[in-house]
């Protein structure tokens, strides 16, 4: 094991006061660069941000979830391909097969949660900024229409994927389509895949505590200088308060187990 | 810190592969494959019932080696 220089209380107190002053400094100057702003440039920068978004979603929109999933279908068909092909004896074979369905379904993952907000995303552009109903109805609609399409490829790729994982791995539980299927795929995990999914689910809580405690701060700078209200703020109330409350009953509860 | 082990030479011994390995013991494939490579040390129930199958004790089949450069 390396040595490693142990920190003294008071290099962490100095750090952690440290760590104070310049949040307070930022702070300051983040506020007045936003008050500033705010006062001189607010319907500028409104109308900036509006003009970006109504060619900008529905790029984005379309473009990132064609990308995502041309790469998930091939990724996955290359990996069937592969299976298909395997000789029976060269188990290393197997794990690259497990690993290329991993990558098959990760970004759609990620771009399932995206997409809620692209959808979000198309019905304010067309409901604010169409001035008038036959511009607002087309980008509406397509909006509603190319969202449950990308519902549906999600499924059908998550289907797939979760077949092809119970076919490597025969005592795997579970129908994908099925509200009890994160229960049953949980139970039929074992030892190691449960260590693997909670270490995932802490690196998760620790990531997605930062970014709460930035997008704190940052909708209230926002509330304060553009007058967007304040539900932002209470949005991400609930998401931070549902987290650490979860984590810590949940933590409170494998303990009394003990 | 994973375990040396000598699961695949009994795994070998038995004629199965990871997948029956697995199944014997009440794991997935993934799980022997990752012991084997010493990328996880299984949990004592674990490394129980792989002894049991193999017909053999736990020190037959994992080691424990102190790391060299640990402070006494």
């Amino acid at each position: 094991m390396k040595n490693k220089k142990e920190k003294t209380e008071k290099q962490i107190y100095i750090k952690f006061a440290l760590l104070l002053v310049a949040g307070l400094l930022i702070g300051f100057a983040a506020g007045f660069g936003g008050a500033f702003l705010a006062d001189h440039f607010n319907g500028d920068i409104s109308n900036g941000v509006m003009s970006m978004m109504k060619v900008g979603i529905p790029v984005l929109f379309v473009g990132l979830n064609v990308i995502v999933y041309v790469f998930g279908f091939a990724t996955y068909f290359k990996a069937k391909k592969m299976l298909s092909e395997w000789d029976g004896i060269d188990e290393e074979v197997l794990e690259k097969i497990e690993q290329k369905v991993g990558i098959a379904i990760l970004p759609s993952n990620i771009m399932t949660a995206s997409n809620f907000f692209f959808f979000s995303a198309m019905m304010y552009i067309s409901e604010f900024n169409a001035p008038n109903f036959k511009e607002r109805v087309p980008l509406a609609v397509f909006g509603i229409i190319f969202f449950v399409i990308t519902i549906v490829l999600m499924s059908i790729l998550q289907k797939l994927v979760v077949d092809m994982i119970k076919k490597l791995n025969p005592e795997k539980k579970g129908n994908i389509f099925d509200t009890e299927f994160k229960k049953d795929w949980i139970a039929s995990c074992d030892e190691l895949q449960k260590k693997q999914i909670g270490e995932a689910a802490y690196k998760s809580y620790k990531a997605t505590n930062t970014v709460c405690l930035v997008m704190s701060v940052l909708t209230m700078a926002v509330m304060l200088f553009f007058d967007t209200g304040i539900l932002p703020s209470l949005c991400v109330f609930v998401i931070w308060v549902t987290l650490m409350g979860t984590y810590t009953w949940a933590s409170f509860e494998f303990d009394k187990k003990k | 810190m994973p375990l040396h082990n000598r699961l695949k030479e009994h795994r070998a011994r038995l004629g199965v592969n990871q997948q029956e390995m697995g199944a014997l013991v009440g794991t997935s494939r993934q799980t022997i494959s990752q012991i084997e490579r010493g990328d996880y040390s299984p949990s004592v129930t674990l490394a129980l019932k792989i002894a049991k199958v193999c017909n053999t004790t736990v020190e037959e089949i994992f080691e424990y080696e102190e790391d060299g450069t640990d402070e006494e």
